[in-house]
């Protein structure tokens, strides 16, 4: 329990000086005295700029991030498997499928765009669902129809571009607005505050599915619950964001290590952590090689990658089944 | 525990279970054994509500099994079965408290009752020093008293048992099953067990039901039911019957083919 309390402690302590890292770094330099005198209204020059531009970009990278490593723990916990990220199962295609009906064919509702996004992975829910409803939601299943759904969303985006449909991807974080930060907030802070009262449920997923209906334990129900908590926070961050890969595979797999496998606890550690791994990601990103920006998902793939396998080399005696 | 013309089939056309009639008493102690594949594995799992039949009924207390709610139907039954998934994040007495879920609203606190039925638990199956140890860092032997420990938290009347000795060694295996024991002649509950060994299902139940082909062939008093005819004409070996100086009878394996 105590190393608990100092891997919250640490993470918090890294959050802070990430925050203040991202606030002031950049192309346009700011103090932390500025900063507060803007927060009061004093926005004048290059601060408001800051507070037009790098705020809501902060915002957006903290929630996005907190809102995909919890939407990858879920997942994880729903399907019983520690690979389990939400782009594997058709979750980040159909939103951004969503978003390109909105551009495309619907220009004027554009400002809806992430509740199209969202529907699209509300589709490739329900289709999860009924399908594999016949199998309790069994993870296996839940996997398999994931694959192929990801598969047939792809092929759908791929066509669409063949076809001369203007395809715009949102991917990255800049030139984001205070509305699409807004939006992700209210979105996704529901859902973050939601996914942290079942963290109880998601440690009853991980027993054998005998064991859970021995106790009476509505199994289906609590499956298809988390299930939709994950697949909701990953399409409200991707209608923003667009597809950021490895958060809500690595952010979990780290947690773990740290904090150890009781979901109350990996839970709002994981959202934590992927707040402030995304940051970084971004931050990085567009003060490495200025003038220039490397898109957040470039730079998860960079670390993404070889973190992963150093992870599997070190650890892999843990996940043994 | 009755049955009445129960039939079920794994896929639409080949029936595999054809049961007429069958009760499960009370406050006994009853095995289930047969060859393998006689189906002793999927009476089970129907008597646990796991499986559904084809046709056919099942009676627990009077009443058909499915009009129970899943956490009604936890608190007159539980099982326990061969091999189960452990998480390694659960402690022994995290996993038993589980055990307390159909007797509980949610995830609320713990309340001083459901504390002292899960130390009543743990002390049955001999765990209270391992109570804050991981569970897989048990021995399987211990392992298995576990969910045994989970499954008598649930307090229900009827316990269910696929197979609990397998994966033991000998000392294991009757550790498990005198643990059983005491559960039904301290606690007055029914037992239902599948078994393999048949020298365990005579010192060990009261009453037998023999399964072969899907059907039940022979049922009733353990030491009347199980000859050495029947026994050849069932598993297809030689068995020779001996009584030892507490005339409980037993069976001695003989090399000779049938």
């Amino acid at each position: 329990m105590k190393k608990i309390i100092w891997m919250y402690s640490g993470m918090l302590i890294v959050l802070i000086v990430i925050l203040y890292l991202s606030l002031t770094l950049g192309s346009i330099p700011m103090t932390i005295s500025d900063f507060v005198k803007g927060i009061f209204g004093q926005r004048d020059g290059q601060i408001g700029v800051i507070f037009d531009l790098r705020l809501p970009r902060v915002l957006i990278a903290l929630f996005a991030g907190a809102a995909l490593g919890l939407a990858g723990a879920l997942l994880q916990a729903a399907i019983k498997n520690p690979l389990a990220d939400p782009g594997i199962i058709g979750i980040t295609t159909a939103a951004m499928l969503g978003n390109i009906v909105v551009i495309n064919f619907l220009p004027h509702l554009f400002f809806y765009a992430p509740i199209f996004a969202f529907a699209g992975g509300i589709i490739a829910f329900l289709i999860l669902y009924i399908v594999t409803k016949k199998y309790q939601m069994s993870p296996i299943y839940v996997l398999l129809v994931g694959i192929a759904l990801n598969a047939i969303f792809t092929a759908i985006i791929k066509v669409s571009g063949v076809t001369a449909i203007h395809f715009t991807e949102s991917t990255g974080l800049s030139m984001k607005t205070w509305d699409d930060a807004n939006g992700l907030m209210l979105f996704s802070g529901v859902g973050i505050i939601i996914a942290l009262f079942v963290g109880g449920w998601c440690n009853v997923l991980g027993l054998s599915e005998k064991t859970i209906r021995s106790i009476g334990f509505p199994l289906m129900r609590v499956r298809w619950v988390v299930l939709f908590i994950s697949i909701y926070l990953a399409s409200v961050a991707t209608a923003i964001v667009g597809s950021i890969a490895f958060i809500g595979l690595l952010v979990p797999h780290i947690s773990r290590l740290l904090v150890g496998s009781d979901y109350r606890f990996l839970l709002p550690f994981s959202a934590l952590f992927g707040a402030a791994l995304l940051l970084v990601a971004d931050t990085i990103g567009r003060t490495i090689i200025p003038p220039y920006e490397i898109t957040a998902s470039v730079i998860m793939a960079l670390i993404g990658g070889p973190f992963l396998i150093l992870l599997i080399r070190k650890f892999g005696a843990i996940y043994g089944h | 525990m009755d049955i009445k013309q129960l039939t079920f089939s794994y896929n639409q056309k080949i029936p595999f279970l054809a049961i007429d009639q069958l009760m499960i008493p009370k406050g006994k102690v009853t095995a289930i054994i047969g060859p393998n594949g006689s189906g002793k594995s999927t009476l089970l799992h129907l008597l646990a509500g796991l499986l559904k039949p084809t046709s056919g009924a099942l009676l627990l207390d009077e009443q058909s099994l499915y009009t129970y709610t899943a956490k009604e139907r936890a608190k007159k039954l539980a099982v326990v079965h061969q091999q189960n998934d452990v998480p390694m994040n659960y402690t022994v007495r995290k996993l038993v408290e589980m055990g307390r879920y159909p007797h509980r609203k949610g995830m609320m606190r713990f309340t001083t009752e459901d504390d002292r039925i899960v130390d009543d638990a743990l002390r049955v199956t001999d765990l209270i020093d391992q109570q804050h140890q991981f569970v897989h860092q048990l021995s399987g032997g211990q392992r298995q008293r576990v969910w045994i420990a989970l499954a008598l938290a649930q307090q229900s009347e009827y316990i269910l048992l696929d197979e609990p000795t397998t994966y033991l060694d000998m000392h294991h295996q009757f550790e498990i099953l005198h643990v059983i024991e005491k559960m039904n002649r301290m606690e007055n509950r029914t037992i239902v067990m599948v078994l393999h060994d048949l020298n365990q299902a005579l010192q060990f139940s009261d009453e037998v039901i023999v399964m072969q082909g899907g059907e039940v062939v022979a049922k009733g008093n353990t030491e009347e039911i199980l000859t050495e005819t029947l026994i050849q004409r069932i598993f297809r070996i030689h068995v020779k019957s001996i009584q030892d100086s507490n005339c409980e009878k037993h069976f001695i394996h003989l090399k000779k083919k049938v």
